[in-house]
């Protein structure tokens, strides 16, 4: 009895939730209250995956849920974000019957990376997709060593672990274990030999702290590396993207399949890769994944396109506190090579907590904007100073850069310089303050 | 002018590799020549020079920076008899007698202030205001450390957190030539007068 009124409660707080536009987590929180195992005792699918990580979480749930349903599964999945337990058990009762039975052909969801461990105490996922480790929110995180940390105490045995071999910390997590499915990118001609960005997280060996050598870098730590001391390597991949070729937005997975993108950027490719693993686990035929996630154009909102005075703009998402998210939105403007500006935002560092912490606009390669294409630069925001001081420790001509902490009094300038193309960089915490004062297409 | 920055590819967290830019940029407009070594795990350490800097780092990559140099203990702290030294984060948490992990496993310290040191399975993160000199800093605190002994303080703490729970109210250490902070920021960057501060002390 205690399950069906667990469940019977959340579905309605679900609805009045619904109502009244409040957030999907309150329902699932009051449930764990009710019946605090309810998770372990609802009937869940047969297939339950799991992606968690650093980054690209949201994007490649998405575009997974998308060939499944498209391929005739029936998905259940955390589409409306909240990827704490509380979210996730409001997705799964909402969608159990009150006799508690979850059907679906699979329960998909986006598991955030230190709260894995509470979700999954109650059940493991069939399929456990680990994206990557970086340095992501570190004022909440820590650093990727203690996150490492906390989704190890969340990894079960009877899940197939499916992890990102090109990453030296998560490939850890495959260390003497049998069921793990490894993907990963072959040497592509935009890899480097040696480190590229300002800071460099392949220096020691994740498993025994010596030093580790790379064949190749994609970008970052990620690559193909091996350490002399204990062996720890980039192991043979299962589902490997043979050729990508992002000037032209064309990969190729397995040597076979081509997949057309939509968005021609190096850390898509990997979203891509996980998702195509996964559907390929789920039986879906190979050439029907690459069809299916051809040209896919997410829709989770993390790029927009607006115009402002004449000028035509990108809105591209990127996530403060994450300096990958940012050298993806700025690598993928150098690889435009229009003309342009670039703005930057950077004035509630989080959305979810009120912080003054900007260590990690030193972890970000601004560097990157000392290029030909950039016409100028604007630093906007509350933190427009420590931007500025950043960047005054890059090589950018300060004469090409305009620092204007009001938004308004921003826009303003900026139309009177009429640039042909404009580039906008900042977070969800600090997109409504810009796009409220474009037009959006 | 000499700089050595050590450890910096292992000692890396949190930007902090900038306090030696500002550092430099500080020095430099005093007319100064900088000259900046980086040393770290495989090299000789050579403590040669008018400055010395280690940043933040995971709590592993401190248990192998700490390793590392503790054969270098005694030269370190002779080096110190006329050196400036300036540890940001866990950094100068090796300085003290006695590391203790958060699985309780001990890790001996350098020794060459009486302090311990115990890590736990929180972070303590925090918004920083402190004060040193009669002048507010500003900053952040991320780590997972108490800090226990009778230490010479390098802050009072207006702001934020403190070296333990016992003693919330000072922060870091200062002791004659070393100065040790969990202040990240960086330090140098946000607190430009903490810059010329060590810059005047360098110049001189």
């Amino acid at each position: 009895m205690r399950v069906f009124f667990t469940i019977l409660a959340c579905k309605i707080l679900h609805f009045i939730g619904h109502l009244i536009g409040r957030g999907s987590s309150i329902p699932g929180e009051i449930a764990l209250k009710l019946c605090p195992n309810i998770l372990g005792r609802v009937k869940l699918p047969e297939m339950i995956i799991a992606v968690t990580g650093s980054n690209g979480k949201t994007s490649t749930v998405e575009m997974v849920a998308h060939i499944l349903q498209k391929e005739g599964k029936s998905v259940i999945w955390n589409k409306e974000g909240s990827n704490q337990i509380a979210g996730v058990t409001t997705v799964i009762l909402n969608n159990s019957t009150l006799g508690g039975r979850v059907k679906a052909d699979i329960l998909l969801l986006e598991s955030d990376e230190r709260y894995s461990k509470f979700t999954f105490k109650y059940f493991a996922p069939t399929h456990y997709i680990i994206t990557n480790l970086y340095r992501d929110q570190l004022t909440r995180n820590g650093h990727s060593e203690w996150v490492y940390e906390a989704i190890r105490e969340s990894i079960s045995d009877k899940s197939t672990l499916i992890l990102n071999a090109d990453d030296p910390l998560v490939s850890l997590y495959g260390k003497d274990k049998s069921n793990v499915v490894w993907f990963g990118m072959d040497k592509q001609s935009f890899s480097t030999a040696e480190n590229t960005s300002v800071y460099d997280d392949g220096v020691f060996c994740p498993n025994c702290k010596k030093r580790m050598k790379y064949d190749y870098r994609h970008y970052n730590h990620i690559g193909s590396y091996l350490c002399p001391a204990c062996g720890h390597k980039k192991q043979s991949t299962d589902y490997t993207v043979t050729e990508a070729d992002l000037d032209n937005g064309v990969i190729s997975v397995n040597g076979k399949y081509k997949i057309t993108l939509s968005f021609k950027s190096i850390y898509n490719v990997y979203n891509i890769l996980a998702c195509f693993s996964v559907c390929d686990l789920m039986g879906i035929a190979s050439k029907q994944i690459a069809e299916d996630i051809s040209d896919y154009v997410l829709k989770n909102g993390r790029i927009v396109q607006y115009s402002l005075g004449s000028s035509d703009g990108t809105f591209l998402v990127s996530k403060h506190e994450n300096s990958i998210s940012y050298n993806q939105s700025i690598r993928y403007i150098i690889g435009q090579n229009k003309p342009c500006g670039v703005i930057i935002i950077v004035d509630s560092v989080s959305r979810r907590y009120s912080t003054g912490e900007v260590s990690w606009l030193w972890d970000i390669d601004f560097e990157l904007l000392n290029n030909t294409c950039i016409e100028r630069i604007y630093l906007l925001g509350a933190h427009a100073g420590d931007l500025e001081t950043r960047f005054s420790y890059t090589d950018i001509p300060a004469e090409k850069i305009s620092v204007i902490p009001e938004i308004d009094e921003a826009v303003d300038i900026i139309i009177s310089k009429k640039h042909k193309k404009l580039y906008t960089v900042t977070c969800f915490s600090d997109k409504a303050k810009f796009l409220s004062k474009v037009t959006i297409k | 002018m000499k700089i050595l920055h050590m450890f910096h590819d292992l000692m890396n967290l949190y930007g902090d590799y900038a306090n030696v830019l500002a550092l430099e940029r500080a020095l430099v407009q005093k007319g100064e020549t900088v000259e900046i070594i980086r040393q770290s795990v495989d090299d000789k350490l050579d403590f040669d020079a008018d400055f010395i800097y280690i940043g933040s780092g995971t709590e592993r990559n401190q248990k192998v920076a700490l390793e590392y140099l503790t054969p270098y203990a005694e030269e370190l702290k002779s080096a110190l008899g006329h050196t400036i030294m300036l540890t940001t984060g866990n950094s100068f948490e090796m300085f003290g007698t006695k590391i203790t992990d958060r699985d309780d496993k001990e890790y001996t310290g350098l020794g060459i202030f009486n302090f311990t040191v115990k890590e736990g399975t929180e972070r303590i993160v925090t918004d920083s205001i402190v004060k040193f000199e009669g002048k507010e800093l500003i900053g952040f605190v991320n780590k997972a450390s108490q800090i226990y002994g009778d230490v010479k303080h390098f802050f009072t703490v207006k702001q934020g957190a403190g070296n333990s729970d016992n003693s919330p109210n000072v922060e870091g250490v200062h002791d004659g030539n070393f100065y040790g902070t969990h202040i990240i920021g960086p330090l140098l960057i946000r607190n430009p007068i903490i810059a010329e501060y060590f810059a005047s002390l360098l110049a001189k």
